[in-house]
């Protein structure tokens, strides 16, 4: 019993950890490279 | 004009990387003649095209006869991209050889460009002079030859990209390609 309710504790952990992850990509802007010269 | 576009209606983070185009002219510059002496290269042809560009994206072209060495220009740039100024920085260096044939090879030009968006003049003669901006240069240019480019403008999202003088559609058409959807909101 005290075994099922930690994989389910973790499991959860786990999951509102990938969602954070999942957040992040969505929100951290997009690197956009311009090489240039001005001649 | 289109970055601004894009940084308005993308969530984007946008880099300047300096590319070494013709990083052997000297300081004094070079005509176009002497520039591409020996190469099979018809030099009005390039000019007619360049002005076509110039008028189908609106921007504004004087009589280009010299290219100047624009190497202390991007290092500058660098200086202004960490005062908050890059953009500033860019369009004026962009104007002062396109439109008014300045040398930016030069000191004394680049420094006065630099107090007309705001920077310290006199700061910016010590940052050429001292070379403060050398290794982000240097670094740009390797990242440069790390990725292939042999082209400018050239436009990179994680490995993909687009080159040339490109109207604000086409860039756009690029992002969303690259999965990158535009902002909500009103346009």
């Amino acid at each position: 019993m005290i075994r099922t309710i930690t994989e389910s504790i973790l499991k959860k952990s786990d999951l509102f950890h990938r969602e954070d992850e999942k957040e992040k990509s969505v929100t951290e802007p997009i690197t956009f490279e311009v090489f240039s010269d001005y001649v | 004009v289109r970055i601004d576009q894009l940084k308005k209606n993308f969530d984007i983070d946008v880099h300047w990387r300096a590319f070494p185009l013709h990083p052997e002219t000297p300081e004094q510059g070079l005509t176009l003649e002497e520039l591409f002496a020996g190469q099979p290269i018809d030099i009005k042809g390039i000019i007619s095209r360049l002005r076509q560009v110039a008028d189908r994206l609106g921007l504004p072209l004087g009589e280009r006869k010299k290219t100047y060495n624009s190497r202390l220009a991007q290092e500058l740039a660098k200086w202004a991209e960490s005062e908050g100024k890059g953009d500033a920085f860019h369009e004026a260096v962009f104007r002062a050889y396109f439109v008014d044939g300045k040398n930016i090879g030069k000191v004394d030009e680049l420094a006065p460009l630099a107090k007309s968006i705001g920077l310290p003049e006199k700061e910016a003669r010590s940052i050429l002079e001292l070379r403060t901006f050398k290794e982000a240069v240097d670094s740009d240019w390797l990242r440069s030859r790390a990725q292939g480019i042999t082209a400018v403008p050239t436009f990179i999202i994680d490995h993909q990209s687009v080159v040339g003088f490109q109207p604000y559609e086409v860039l756009e058409t690029f992002l969303n390609n690259c999965g990158i959807k535009k902002r909500k909101g009103p346009d």
